[in-house]
């Protein structure tokens, strides 16, 4: 069975369907769009692996507020849809079956009602029906381990209560088995061992002298000294992780980064180790990058893949646009609203219906930089590296910081709009896509050169996109060319002093040409027009006026919510 | 040593579970546990599931019955055993079984609206009504119509307007179904409306009825005798789906009494037939003595009695008759009273039976007033519980707090811990204190008892779906009666109960009092009939179960009492089966 949706009303900021993709699901979104309230939502609605004392507990700040700590309700309701359930767990989950979506379907749902008291009703529902009550044998179905963010890895893995290798090395040793004999054994013989060395005698007989002088021969009790209970659980507690380079060291010695991986590797073996017999597994981490480096993101994000199969499933939320250039477009589920102040959406592109040439493409592509219009209110795509550098800069022009709205530039390395036009719509990824494009179609050669190891040419250009504009994806034309418009809008000077540091021999030719200067321009940056952009930048980081061509100053505009 | 291997050498003890219990409780699944009275069946129910749930990989068992008593029973065992059942295993009666794995979740598929109200008597006012004769003051509650497994429909109380049980049940069907249909828009189901439901339901969805069977590995029913013949067709479909590992069916068909609730043994035979099970009999009776099992047998035609195996096998106490005085009928308990003194027999083990409700109120000297509400005899019985220091019984409470929900908020069901319940369950504390004592007449203490409801009542809500008037309302002849009459119980030892009431317990000493021929009913001569070897009528067989089983449930001493004005013949045919005469 496969968890592929919760829904949620009123729970914190959450307000509607979130779309998990499997068996890998990875929650992306900019601050405060609820990534960890999906998470919180999922630890609600199943039952920790760990046992009940690791439950998430529902507060008064679960319900629904107004972001400055009033109130806006006072119920909320959490659903977990599952699909494609086995024979055995429909049996499990009969009481939760959804004949409405499909036969193999089951849903569970709560509804919590914080009463005036502070104290909180819970109610569950199962499937269809709105008769209350779910029985327990169902609810537990679906367990989950849940890695907290900028875990503390060197604590969870000292010796103690919680030692998360209690699990890993129950798993390994079941109850009745000889290997946890083996170490019981082993863990009695070393206390009869110990309780018979001449140090130890002596404190036994030190401290039951002192007692019986206190209280006398008749309250007087035995007294005895071990060093530890011989039980499994006892014995496995104090079993202390250690990791290093050359030699195993004490945690605390380490980064923090490899003891994250250390903790998450304790964590996935003891799971690995003890399959659920039915049901599923759900593994929830929060921004697993944390202390990690880039690399190790991706091997993590490629492991975690790995893990995840018919029993497991991994809900994941990031920050990072690495995860999310390293799971795959349609691993994604964007937590984003349409714009300020509209409710939040989660929104899978495996959901989108996007074809599965697009859906390779974008994922060829969206590289590190390019996915981060995954965790923007806004995004502006261009063709190439010129208009990328340079229209943050442009933008401040115009008193706009690209930043500080949220606006992303995404440099799509060429023509090929069209996948990328095609993760944005109203009921798709729901905020604003400018695409910025040349007016003239690009010549055969120009995309040749772009395109290295002659990735077939894409047919939707942005001259065809703009026929299918919506509400949120909008196209900007240049009359011609960006450096040509740039020429044209006047800035005559500032362009001739950039070309200088290029092209200084061009560039003084040109510094008094009076006719044709957008032509001229044109003509001398068409092969440096990397370096050209670059050197723009440098001009213009002084502050200098410059004027914006019109359909970049709408572009910027219209991307950042005017 | 693991609770597993512990139970396992506690089972091979013949101290505590003989060697034919033994077969039963270690036996694979899918068969008929054929038991006798007094054979420990529900006991062997309860070991069987301790056993199969304290195994290394547990089997998942749905351990049901036909009451709740029998459940506690089973409960208990286990929890002797010292195993914990967790949520994997469902313990309950078959009723709460098919409603929580089939009425509840795929209710809606059928049209009942939910959160569905389950009202269990046919004489809530809130029923849509039945018209018959188009004649609006000939109305039936639809609640009062039960659904038989085939979809039609019968009356289980005789209708006082004028109509026939036969008629009522089947001249207007149409009107019934639209009815019922009403009923399930708005939440309201019955008791047996359910079961019906849940046949359907298991009918017409083959996957939600492969998934319910799959959700157990072993389905036992115990006391499958009363098990309803909508009941018996569930299983049937459960068992048809081919998902259920095993089915055990559990029951003693010489003690089906509640053929008004659908129960008909041949139909239990027919399933297990069905189903192909095996059937393991259990001929030991581990309660009575040996003296009791050689005349109860005659009761159901078997010559061949149980054999006595259990503490008080060897106890030399012969069955007897005492004749009582039919104009002094507390004069039958008087004279057991004596027989229990000359046998040294405690009255605190002892128990009197009466087959019916109203005869039983005669022996108890409890006066029987017509057209008392449900809610005042409720509340009567919890006054008079409280007064007499009695144990509040769970049921008991349970119905006052549905009366008083009803008054309340009418279809609006109360949830289990809801706010809703709690506050119920207070107000109904408050009132049971504040109840009038009986020392006046029913009219008086109706009428003050309705002052304190009012009281309640305005603390739960402001708009009472139903007035307190109406069911605390005064009738013609309440004046001349005395409260305590109607609701306390006059002598405080060797209370009278009905059979069905002491169904599945056991009693040191039974006496069954035979109440005096009226009308065409003659139980003496009913009751004899097998005694002599007399065919009976076969809609009568189930009375002569219902002696069988009040009989049965003595360990030491039976005996029966008769009226003096019975026939000498009568008399005779006891004695003739080895009762002695005591007086």
């Amino acid at each position: 069975m496969r968890l592929t949706k919760l829904t949620a009303h009123g729970f914190r900021n959450l307000h509607g369907e979130v779309p998990l993709p499997n068996p890998v699901a990875l929650i992306a979104g900019e601050n405060n769009t609820g990534k960890s309230n999906v998470i919180d939502a999922l630890r609600l609605l199943t039952q920790p692996r760990a046992g009940a004392r690791f439950s998430r507990w529902i507060t008064s700040d679960d319900f629904v507020h107004d972001g400055h700590g009033t109130r806006l309700g006072d119920t909320f309701e959490l659903e977990a849809l599952y699909v494609g359930l086995t024979e055995h767990e429909r049996g499990r989950l009969v009481t939760c079956l959804a004949p409405s979506v499909a036969d193999d379907a089951a849903k569970l749902r709560l509804t919590a009602q914080l009463r005036d008291d502070g104290r909180v009703n819970v109610t569950w529902y199962g499937g269809d029906s709105m008769q209350p009550g779910v029985e327990q044998w169902a609810r537990e179905t679906v367990l989950h381990t849940y890695l907290p963010p900028l875990r503390d890895a060197a604590g969870d893995l000292r010796p103690g209560r919680d030692n998360k290798l209690v699990n890993l090395l129950n798993a390994l040793a079941p109850k009745g088995s000889k290997e946890r004999e083996e170490i019981e054994t082993a863990a009695a013989g070393a206390n009869t061992s110990l309780s018979s060395t001449t140090a130890v005698g002596k404190a036994r007989t030190e401290i039951q002298g002192r007692l019986d002088k206190v209280v006398g021969p008749l309250f007087t009790q035995k007294t005895g000294l071990r060093f530890s209970d011989p039980r499994f659980e006892r014995v496995i507690g104090a079993l202390w992780a250690l990791a290093g380079d050359e030699e195993a060291l004490e945690l605390a010695e380490n980064g923090l980064g490899f003891n994250n991986l250390l903790y998450m590797a304790t964590l996935l073996a003891a799971i690995t180790n003890d399959p659920p017999e039915d049901g599923l597994h759900l593994l929830l981490v929060e921004e697993p990058e944390a202390h990690l480096h880039p690399q190790l993101q991706d091997l993590l994000m490629r492991y975690l893949e790995g893990e995840a199969g018919t029993k497991t499933q991994v809900v994941v939320t990031t920050h990072s646009p690495n995860f999310a250039a390293a799971s795959g477009v349609e691993r994604m589920t964007v937590m984003t609203r349409a714009a300020a102040g509209q409710p939040i959406v989660g929104r899978s592109p495996a959901n989108f219906g996007i074809e599965q040439k697009a859906l390779d493409h974008l994922r060829r592509f969206l590289d590190v930089t390019k996915a981060s219009l995954l965790f923007a209110r806004g995004v502006i795509l261009v063709e190439g590296i010129a208009e990328q550098l340079l229209l943050p800069q442009l933008a401040e022009r115009l008193n706009v910081s690209l930043s500080e709205v949220g606006v992303t530039i995404v440099n799509v390395g060429g023509v090929s709009f069209a996948p990328f036009a095609e993760l944005f719509s109203p009921e798709r990824l729901p905020y604003r896509c400018a695409i910025v494009s040349d007016g003239d179609p690009p010549t055969r050669k120009e995309l040749d050169d772009e395109l290295e190891g002659g990735e077939p040419l894409l047919s939707a250009t942005a001259q065809k996109l703009k026929a299918n504009e919506t509400d949120t994806l909008h196209v900007f034309l240049a009359a011609r060319t960006f450096e040509w418009d740039l020429a044209n809008a006047g800035n005559w000077e500032t362009l001739i002093e950039a070309l200088a540091l290029v092209k200084p021999k061009v560039a003084e030719g040109l510094a008094q040409l009076e006719g044709g200067r957008p032509d001229a321009l044109l003509g001398a940056v068409e092969d440096v027009k990397g370096r050209f952009a670059q050197a723009l930048s440098e001009v213009l980081a002084d502050g200098r006026d410059f004027v914006v061509p019109d359909y970049l100053r709408d572009a910027i505009s219209w991307a950042s919510g005017d | 040593m693991t609770t597993a291997e512990r139970l396992e050498l506690w089972i091979d003890d013949p101290e505590h579970v003989s060697d034919q219990q033994r077969g039963a409780v270690r036996a694979d699944g899918n068969y008929f546990l054929l038991s006798r009275p007094g054979s420990g069946k529900t006991r062997i129910v309860g070991i069987r599931l301790a056993r199969l749930a304290a195994q290394q990989k547990p089997l998942r068992v749905a351990a049901t019955s036909y009451t709740n008593v029998a459940i506690r029973q089973i409960q208990a065992t286990v929890r002797e055993r010292g195993v914990v059942l967790d949520a994997r295993h469902f313990t309950g009666t078959i009723h709460q079984f098919l409603l929580d794995y089939v009425v509840y979740p795929y209710g809606q598929l059928l049209g009942i609206r939910q959160p569905c109200n389950l009202i269990m008597d046919e004489a809530w006012p809130g029923w849509p009504p039945v018209i018959y004769k188009g004649d609006q003051s000939k109305r039936l509650p639809v609640g009062a119509l039960h659904y038989t497994a085939t979809g039609a429909f019968v009356v289980h109380t005789r209708p006082t307007i004028g109509v026939s049980r036969e008629d009522a049940a089947t001249t207007q069907i149409q009107q019934v179904r639209a009815k019922k249909q009403e009923a399930r828009k708005r939440g309201l189901v019955s008791g047996s409306d359910a079961m019906y439901y849940a046949q359907k339901l298991l009918t017409d969805h083959p996957k939600i009825c492969a998934a319910v069977a799959q959700r157990f590995d072993e389905l036992i029913v115990d006391e499958a005798q009363d098990t309803s013949d909508v009941q018996l067709k569930c299983l049937e479909l459960l068992h048809g789906s081919g998902k259920l590992r095993s089915l055990v069916l559990v029951g003693d068909l010489e003690q089906s009494i509640y053929s008004f609730q659908g129960a008909r043994p041949p139909l239990c035979q027919a399933l297990v037939d069905h189903c192909g099970l095996a059937e393991l009999p259990l001929t030991e009776n581990f309660r009575s003595s040996q003296a009791i099992c050689n005349v109860t047998c005659r009761f159901c035609g078997r010559t061949d009695p149980d054999e006595a195996v259990g503490q008080n096998k060897d106890c030399e106490i012969p069955p007897e008759i005492v004749i009582y005085d039919q104009g002094n009928l507390r004069s039958a308990v008087e004279s057991f009273q004596g027989r229990l003194a000359h046998h040294e027999i405690a009255e605190g083990g002892a128990v009197v039976l009466a087959r019916r409700r109203k005869f039983r109120d005669q022996i108890n000297g409890i006066e029987r007033v017509e057209g008392l509400h449900k809610f005042v005899i409720s509340l009567g019985r919890l006054g008079a519980s409280t007064r007499e220091q009695r144990t509040i019984e769970r049921d008991q409470l349970r119905t006052a707090e549905r009366l008083l929900a009803d008054m309340a908020w009418g279809d609006d069901p109360i949830l289990a811990e809801t706010d809703r319940h709690l506050a119920v369950r207070r107000s109904l504390m408050t009132l049971m204190k504040e109840l009038p004592d009986f020392d006046r007449t029913l009219a008086d203490w109706i009428a003050q008892a309705r002052e304190k409801v009012k009281i309640v009542l305005a603390g739960l809500t402001d708009d009472p779906a139903h007035k307190p008037q109406h069911a605390l309302k005064s009738k013609a002849g309440f004046n001349a009666v005395q409260a305590s009459d109607v609701f306390s119980t006059q002598p405080t030892s060797l209370l009278a109960r009905t059979v069905h009431d002491v169904k599945g317990e056991s009693h040191e000493a039974v006496l069954l009092v035979v109440q005096p021929r009226h009308g065409q009913s003659d139980q003496a001569e009913l009751w004899s009939a097998p005694l002599l070897g007399e065919a009976v009528d076969e809609s009568q067989e189930e009375e002569l179960r219902i002696a069988y089983v009040a009989l049965t449930r003595a360990e030491r001493y039976c005996a029966v009492a008769l009226p003096n004005n019975v026939e000498v013949d009568r008399i005779d045919a006891y004695l003739a089966v080895g009762f002695i005469q005591a007086n």
